[in-house]
């Protein structure tokens, strides 16, 4: 209890010197707690409260005008409640059901404390009453299941953290940039294929802070800034087309130059054109380059997924990896790292960034796959078996409960060779394995994959940019309408080699606890064998009038 | 400002302004009306005409079942501000320009055409248009109304053969209804512009409305919530209606909540609404009423619990209104049933009120009147008035009620029996192709009338030869709706369950006991039992006093407050009401337990 009372008395005088938002916090956090503690049944042995502020400038512009120019600024309070003990808590996993207790719960932007604190404590009744009740109701029911698998606890033991460094402000100039989107916008009026295009900017100021009854007083955030050049068209046949391009970094400033950015938009335009024009996909199973960026996509999707922490504990989840620590799951000269404290690469900003996870736990490397060998898994504060502590990747959104989710993503090779002979194998593969062609995945959009154990273990990645390479030497010919499908294991001890060069692909990653920002790194990968299916295709037609052309009925 | 006042009707008349129209018109589709030139500077309706005048072409393609006969664009503009505020500090500000287009385009005929069916709208392909620019770019417009049409035709082509596909196998109707009836086009484009809405100002507005609470301890949550949409919107048909007509609206919802030593919850609310940032009332106006509100929670957690009750009830003329707004309100619209495949439901809210055209539905001494026209009554405005509707025509006075005898309904171009022409009252969306009929200012007046003071000596000497111990009269109902969504499916189960009228009614807020000494005593938890349009038959006297009750509808259930996206602005004048019976009961919901902590001290007042 003394030693309680000491960490109370600095962090107070800590958090005073922080911000008031911290103070303000702090001190509803220590009025609700003590008042739960003493009169609450059950009672809480944990609380926290988390306030993610986020304020953004977004513009969007179409051919020459803008679409959308909006500035949003919100604070969303997110309460945690666990009664009952570490051990055995009303977030306790039973039946495959994961309890949500927590609302995102809008409160003052300015740090008004009569204002803010009546939002945390109504919250915080909320929570409460929910968190207890499940408690209640678990208790009962655990005297009638048996033993789960895994007894691990269901909260880990984490050292409080004590840190405020406001983000440094960006400065953002919406007129200017309004003017600048629409010069560049314009250029795609040149590719009358794109029924539909837009350059897209989001500035974003991201500010957390938390306070937790263990003592933890942190506030940190950085900022992010997204440019994305997005065309849609509709071919013949009414297949939908789309290709993408972006750029990321934390200020607006450091976007590239005009010129650089209408090279993007021209890549884009092109792009979408040729792929209008170009053939439709055959089902296809043999070799394949997949480009860096469609290499990390793939990782994500068929490895990160399966070794976030908590699907190994939910008895609803395929466990793919679960009994396979110290074994070998990827062929041994690849290893896999998730680096949360890693800001950039090359000069890319990264976007699975971040100093304190959302348990407030400090970020850290973690390698997850050493030389093929499985060492350990993505680990919020709620443990499983053999693994009793966070590694500081647990995650979430506003309103939703923390799981363990991806950082940066990191690929790492010992098996490198240059471009140009990664091309040459992929041909003397196509040969060996008498085959017409080969494929190259220079981008792609997105992927999901499903881990349940209900579902079928698979994933689907979805091209943007493929090629068909030819073993005779004949142009590279762009084909259109295909995704990678596979099962994960099948598909890593496929890969035989990989470039010597990586990219970044910076996305946002959709799961259980909401949508995070992650990033892939990888080099190419050349796989011996991938299986691709066509696309599900859209059956309307293009437009039946022809486009309103320049100067029609002025 | 300058207006430009025209009626397509009146053009060949020579009105002094339209020379420069006559130089060249041209009807946009073959045969119809022919539109005014358009000078320079009207971009956006430039980009609509010409863009319209190409929709003639897409007859070939669904073959001669399917032309294009009709189509509509409309667009809304605006400077758009949102402030949500919480004891004095803002929670949410959102302030953006704000383009909204809606589109319409029908194939077939008047008669017969795509819209009526189950699955009118639906649309399977991929929707390629996005938003419009803000900026009035005269080729990016073009280019997103184009991709717009496109989805409309393709949407209506589909409608329109699952719909012969349901004819061909469904039994015909013996007196089928046209599914679209025709108006007098007409033009009349003033400049109205976007005005800019000061959001430093409003936030400190919104904050000092909210901070009305603080004063209050036992609220224990509280806010306000504010919209402001600030500008026009532009309308052109190709029947050759053009029109542009001021479209604003600032709202104001402030809200308290508490929770009585029982656990029963409760609350009280305001909305507050005008037709434009300009004319919203002054802060001092809306202080006393966010003032009200918190006086009526402090005085519902000290009341009794109601009971249930049979007996005469005495309505205030405000809560009067709102009893008829939503017991005729949504029962003056007719909606049609669509076509479906046989054996298929399809989900239709009737009109309680629909078989008795011609019956009294009243006492003979009401009549009640819908005159969306008048903007003002006493000098003050009246948030009902509307230029043109949701289809584009200028509403017209309907008399609804005479002596108490139902004689109209509120229509839209959707044709109904025995009433087949618009009366303008398309304000909100409808189902299967339509628009939805719903009042604007409705005037309910009474040919004899006493004061106030003398129906409450009334309602005592009722109790009295009933021998009852008090009678009720209530003073403000939960309309617009206010509680949590949980409650609202408490009551709309609880009306279902006690066989009301196919919509639930709000609870009455402010019940009082009238003992016979007169004296009133608030109680609380009650709700009505059985009150249905039929109820109306039963009103014995009205008040010489009037009140003008205002409200959003957003055509979600009971006006919830918050519930849609569309706004129709509505005023309704009644008088206070008597009625020789009504049912309250108490409901039997499960209460919570009132909050552990006790609410954290308000520091600053």
């Amino acid at each position: 209890m003394r030693t309680l009372l000491i960490a109370f008395a600095l962090v107070s005088s800590c958090a005073s010197a922080q911000s008031s938002l911290v103070k303000v916090l702090s001190d509803e956090l220590d009025r609700n707690y003590t008042y739960l503690k003493q009169n609450g049944q059950p009672a809480p042995y944990f609380m926290s409260y988390s306030v993610s502020e986020n304020e953004s400038d977004v513009i969007i512009a179409s051919q020459g005008s803008i679409d959308s120019q909006t500035h949003n600024h919100a604070r969303y309070l997110d309460v945690t409640i666990r009664v009952g003990t570490p051990a055995f808590d009303n977030y306790h996993l039973s039946g495959g059901q994961r309890p949500r207790f927590t609302s995102a719960t809008p409160v003052a932007l300015s740090d008004d404390s009569d204002s803010i604190k009546r939002a945390v404590w109504l919250a915080t009744d909320r929570v409460y009453r929910a968190a207890s009740q499940r408690f209640i109701r678990l208790q009962a029911d655990e005297k009638l299941r048996t033993a789960a698998l895994d007894t691990s606890d269901d909260f880990s033991k984490e050292e409080a953290q004590v840190y405020a460094n406001d983000p440094p402000q960006i400065r953002f100039d919406a007129q200017a940039w309004a003017a600048r989107m629409r010069k560049l916008s314009t250029a795609f009026s040149q590719y009358p294929g794109a029924l539909n295009s837009s350059v897209q900017l989001e500035s974003r100021q991201q500010t957390d802070t938390l306070v937790s009854t263990e003592g933890t007083r942190l506030l940190h955030g950085r900022p992010f800034t997204r440019l994305i050049i997005f065309a849609r068209g509709k071919a013949s046949d009414g297949m939908d087309l789309q290709t993408l391009e972006s750029f990321e970094t934390d200020d607006p400033a450091k976007l590239p130059t005009d010129e650089q950015i209408l090279a993007a938009v021209k890549k884009a335009g092109a792009n979408l054109t040729s792929l209008l024009a170009s053939p439709l996909a055959d089902p296809y199973v043999g070799p394949a380059i997949l480009s860096g960026r469609a290499s990390g996509v793939l990782f994500h999707e068929i490895f990160g997924h399966r070794i976030e922490g908590h699907r190994q504990k939910d008895e609803a989840e395929g466990q793919t990896f679960t009994k396979a620590v110290n074994t070998a799951v990827l062929p041994d000269f690849l290893s896999v790292i998730f680096d949360p404290t890693r800001k950039t690469f090359g000069d890319v900003t990264l976007n699975g960034y971040y100093q304190y996870d959302d348990e407030g736990v400090r970020a850290r490397k973690v390698t997850v796959v050493e030389n093929g060998i499985l060492k350990t898994f993505l680990m919020s504060r709620s443990p499983v078996d053999g693994f009793p502590s966070s590694n500081g990747h647990g995650r979430r959104s506003p309103g939703n409960e923390i799981v363990s989710r991806q950082s940066n993503l990191i690929v790492e090779s010992s098996k490198q060779v240059t471009d140009a002979q990664l091309r040459q194998m992929l041909i003397d593969e196509v040969k060996r394995q008498n085959k017409p062609y080969g494929l190259y995945f220079d981008q792609v959009s997105s992927g999901y994959t499903t881990t349940g154990r209900a579902g079928l273990q698979a994933f689907t990645v979805v091209p943007l940019v493929v090629f068909k390479v030819y073993p005779d030497g004949r142009p590279d010919e762009m084909i259109r309408g295909v995704d990678i499908v596979g099962t994960p294991l099948a598909s890593f001890s496929k890969i035989t080699a990989t470039g010597d060069k990586s990219e970044v692909f910076n996305g946002i990653c959709g799961a259980e606890s909401g949508n995070v920002p992650v990033s892939a790194i990888s080099p190419a990968l050349l796989v011996s064998e991938i299986e691709v299916q066509r696309k599900e295709r859209s059956q309307d037609r293009p437009p039946y009038l022809t486009r309103p052309a320049e100067g029609a009925g002025q | 400002m300058k207006r430009l006042f025209l009626r397509a009707s009146l053009l060949a008349g020579g009105l002094a302004v339209s020379s420069m129209f006559l130089a060249s018109q041209t009807p946009i589709f073959p045969g119809g009306k022919p539109v005014p030139a358009l000078p320079a500077d009207e971009i956006l309706l430039r980009a609509m005409r010409d863009e319209m005048a190409r929709i003639p072409q897409l007859g070939v393609v669904g073959g001669k079942d399917a032309i294009p006969y009709f189509a509509s664009y409309t667009v809304s503009d605006a400077d758009s501000l949102h402030v949500g505020s919480v004891l004095g500090a803002e929670v949410n500000v959102s302030h953006s320009p704000y383009r909204a287009p809606a589109i319409e385009l029908r194939v077939g005929t008047y008669e017969s055409d795509n819209t009526g069916h189950v699955f009118s709208g639906a649309y399977s392909g991929t929707r390629m248009d996005g938003d419009w620019p803000l900026d009035n770019n005269y080729l990016t417009l073009r280019d997103n109304i184009w991709l717009a049409t496109d989805r409309a035709f393709k949407t209506a082509l589909e409608s329109i053969s699952r719909k012969r596909a349901s004819q061909n196998s469904a039994a015909a109707d013996a007196n089928p209804l046209p599914d679209f009836s025709k108006v007098e086009p007409v033009v009349r484009i003033p400049k109205l512009e976007i005005r800019k809405i000061d959001q430093q100002a409003w936030t400190t507005r919104a904050n000092r409305w909210s901070a009305v609470f603080k004063g209050y301890p036992e609220v224990l949550s509280s806010g306000t919530d504010l919209q402001v949409l600030n500008g026009p919107t532009t309308m052109l048909t190709s029947e050759g209606t053009m029109i542009r007509y001021e479209d604003g609206l600032a709202w104001a919802i402030g809200k308290a909540e508490t929770q009585a030593a029982d656990g029963m919850l409760l609350h009280d609310a305001v909305s507050i609404q005008s037709l434009s940032a300009e004319t919203f009332p002054s802060d001092a106006e809306v202080l006393r009423q966010y003032k009200d509100v918190a006086d009526n929670v402090r005085a519902l957690t000290k009341a009794p619990q109601g009971e249930a009750y049979t007996g005469p009830v005495l309505f205030e003329p405000r809560a009067a209104a709102q009893l008829l707004s939503q017991l005729l309100g949504d029962n003056l619209r007719i909606p049609r049933r669509p076509l479906s495949d046989p054996g298929r439901a399809a989900n239709v809210t009737p009109s309680e009120l629909e078989a008795r055209v011609g019956t009294r539905i009243m006492p003979d001494f009401f009549d009640i009147v819908d005159d969306s026209t008048q903007r003002t009554l006493n000098g003050k405005e009246l948030v009902g008035f509307y230029e043109f509707d949701l289809e584009g025509v200028a509403p017209k006075p309907v008399n609804i009620v005479e002596k108490g005898v139902l004689k109209s309904f509120l229509t839209t171009r959707t044709p109904t029996k025995a009433f087949p022409a618009s009366n303008g009252h398309a304000r909100l969306p409808g189902n299967y192709g339509a628009r939805s009929a719903a009042i604007g200012n409705l005037f309910v007046k009474s040919n004899e009338s006493m004061p106030m003071t003398d129906l409450k000596r009334q309602l005592i000497n009722m109790i009295g030869s009933l021998g009852r111990p008090y009678g009720m009269m209530i003073k403000k109902l939960d309309y617009p709706y206010s509680g949590s969504i949980g409650e609202l499916q408490a009551v709309a189960q609880a009306n279902q369950q006690s066989g009301g009228a196919a919509r639930p009614l709000s609870p009455p807020l402010l019940a009082y006991r009238v003992y016979p000494d007169g004296r009133e005593e608030l109680v609380r938890g009650l709700r009505f039992h059985g009150v249905t349009a039929r109820s109306l038959r039963d009103v014995l006297a009205a008040s010489q006093e009037t009140a003008v009750f205002e409200f959003v509808n957003t055509a979600g259930a009971l006006a919830y407050l918050g519930s849609g996206g569309y706004l129709a602005a509505t005023s309704v004048v009644s008088p206070g009401l008597l009625f020789e019976e009504l049912e309250f009961e108490t409901p039997r919901d499960q209460l919570p337990k009132p909050p552990t902590v006790p609410p954290p001290p308000i520091t600053a007042p």
